[in-house]
């Protein structure tokens, strides 16, 4: 799974308007799997979101998708960017 | 009103009602406790059980008899001096038999337990506590009926502490042949695998004429996975074993035990499987109350990796890393793009967590505050050239435990930061003890820097980031085991024996 930053100039509607698209597309939210047995586990930490949005700036909102949602979900898509500045340590 | 005229052996009463997987539950530990005892169950050949005092024949403590519960006859010792006692130790608050140079033999013919060298699959699981050898040519057997011998048929299990062979704590299947002087498989476990003087649960799934070497045999310690390192390739023999079978020796009255016993399980055939060798651990650990080393130190959280029953996944995605302490601080992460990936990497043989450096972080709060001193271990791996990832943090910004790699240095934070050493692309076992002015990271074992690391608590957790999810992790995490204080040494010892071994880290 190749991952890409993309960046939107508002989280909402831009990057929330977007990721409703992707997660009711995907149909999230998914119930995870015993990875011993396979079986569902409902009452299992779910996984409710596609990707998380980080606030760079007022109008700089950035998230990682892969390339295959980019490909599936275009509407909406934010613009390719540089992956977020990382805080300085610690 | 009509009185119940019977008896009564446990009552159970739940406010709600159960899921069916929990009605399971509860109806097999019900069944297993008080209707079919596992070993009964799994049609155990060999099944010894000193806390059922019914099956020993005694004298003043001397056990001239020790009956099978098994399938197969009774054990007996008729000199005095070579029979173990009864009724002096216990376990857990149940009998075992202690045994100082003793032995009991097998009433059966020496054919009974072919089974255990012709190519049957077959398992053993026993409680069992080796003594530290004493004379340096020493080993001590569980059983056996070859003599500890290549130039025998038949099979032994035995603990080996030589040190003018340079063992150190091996615990060794020796399935000989006879013929040609080579065994079919000596799966010998690795240096430090059991704990002389500490009752543990061993068990050993063997499949000896296996076409595929790493698949003929494997122990496990407690309920840890198996260690397979059998790489013999000879076939298996159909002649009767040498020597009558005998328990505290290993044949021909060779290898006395020192040590004590308080249950030995052997399974063959069509029963002999994996999850059934587990089912007789956690029978075993339930009953002995043998614990894992990170529960025998007090792990407050515990998380490995090689636990699949602890990994909730979607297609190889982590939402869950479920903690194994009794605690329920379980990590987790609900978007999927940030949820690390399992079952793609391994680390000796066993499964890791993958982060991918850029956004894969799991995270979890601890139910209450952790005030220093405390003490992490963790076992990762970095993928990075010159990284600036953290192994783990706190949860938040103002309770932070902090183990991090930046400017080619290991770090330390909790409000201020030592560091040193030189990071690498190898697997490491970590241990920082998080203890003001008095704080230190050990690497493998050995010491790379002390200072103070601050004064902040802890109250959770983040594996593979940064405490808000930044700084991530390039590289795979195995295990972390987290204690709500220090260590003595020969706990962290044991916590650090226990995870070398186990991920095949040299300390």
């Amino acid at each position: 799974m190749t991952m890409h930053w993309y960046t939107w100039q508002t989280k909402n509607p831009g990057f929330d308007t977007w990721h409703t698209a992707v997660k009711t597309g995907l149909g999230m939210p998914w119930i995870g799997e015993n990875q011993a047995t396979g079986e569902p586990e409902p009452d299992a930490q779910q996984t409710t979101d596609y990707t998380a949005v980080v606030e760079v700036a007022a109008d700089d909102w950035r998230a990682p998708v892969s390339d295959l949602i980019a490909g599936t979900y275009p509407d909406g898509l934010g613009t390719p960017c540089d992956p977020p500045p990382e805080p300085e340590l610690p | 009103m009509q009185p119940f005229d019977g008896a009564l052996a446990e009552l159970i009463m739940v406010d709600g009602t159960l899921t069916a997987d929990e009605i399971t539950l509860v109806e097999d530990y019900l069944t297993e406790k008080w209707i079919t005892p596992v070993p009964e169950a799994l049609g155990a050949t060999l099944w010894l059980d000193a806390s059922d005092t019914s099956t020993i024949v005694e004298s003043s403590g001397s056990v001239s008899q020790w009956n099978n519960k098994g399938s197969l006859g009774n054990f007996t010792q008729a000199i005095s001096a070579l029979q173990p006692t009864t009724g002096a130790s216990t376990l857990n608050g149940l009998n075992v038999l202690d045994f100082a140079s003793d032995y009991l033999v097998s009433a059966d013919a020496a054919s009974a337990y072919n089974d255990l060298h012709n190519g049957e699959e077959y398992i053993v699981a026993a409680v069992v506590k080796f003594g530290t050898v004493a004379n340096p040519n020493d080993f001590y057997g569980l059983f056996g009926n070859n003599a500890r011998s290549t130039v025998n048929i038949g099979a032994t299990l035995y603990f080996d502490d030589r040190l003018s062979l340079s063992r150190n704590e091996w615990l060794v299947n020796l399935i000989s042949k006879g013929s040609g002087g080579q065994p079919v498989a000596a799966n010998t476990s690795s240096d430090n695998f059991v704990t002389p003087n500490e009752f543990a649960v061993i068990s050993l799934l063997a499949d000896p004429d296996n076409g595929t070497a790493a698949d003929r045999s494997g122990f496990a310690v407690n309920d840890g996975s198996l260690v397979k390192n059998n790489t013999d390739t000879f076939a298996v023999s159909a002649s009767d074993a040498t020597y009558t079978m005998q328990v505290g020796a290993v044949g021909n009255s060779v290898g006395e035990l020192t040590g004590s016993v308080a249950e030995l399980v052997v399974v063959t055939g069509a029963n002999a499987t994996e999850s059934n060798r587990q089912q007789l651990v956690t029978y075993l650990t339930e009953k002995w109350d043998v614990q894992p080393v990170p529960l025998q130190v007090g792990a407050t959280a515990w998380f490995d990796a090689s636990d699949p029953y602890t990994i909730i996944e979607t297609s190889g995605s982590v939402s869950e890393w479920r903690d194994k302490s009794g605690n329920g601080y379980d990590l987790t992460q609900g978007t999927g793009t940030a949820q690390p990936t399992t079952g793609t990497r391994t680390l000796n043989g066993l499964n890791v967590l993958d982060f991918d450096g850029s956004s894969d972080y799991l995270q979890g709060a601890f139910g209450g505050t952790l005030s220093q001193p405390n003490t992490i271990f963790a076992v990762f791996q970095n993928d990075a050239a010159s990284p600036a990832d953290y192994i783990y943090d706190g949860d938040d910004g103002t309770n932070r435990h902090a183990f991090y790699l930046s400017s080619n240095k290991y770090n330390l934070f909790a409000g201020g930061n030592p560091n040193g050493g030189t990071i690498d692309t190898d697997p490491h076992i970590s241990k920082a003890v998080f203890n003001g002015a008095g704080s230190s990271l050990f690497i493998d074992g050995s010491s790379v820097f002390t200072g103070s690391v601050g004064t902040q608590s802890m109250d959770g957790i983040t594996v593979g980031a940064r405490y808000n999810g930044a700084n991530f992790l390039d590289g795979a995490i195995a295990e972390l085991i987290v204690v709500d204080g220090t260590l003595t040494a020969d706990e962290i010892s044991r916590v650090e024996n226990y995870l070398a071994n186990k991920w095949g880290i040299t300390l």
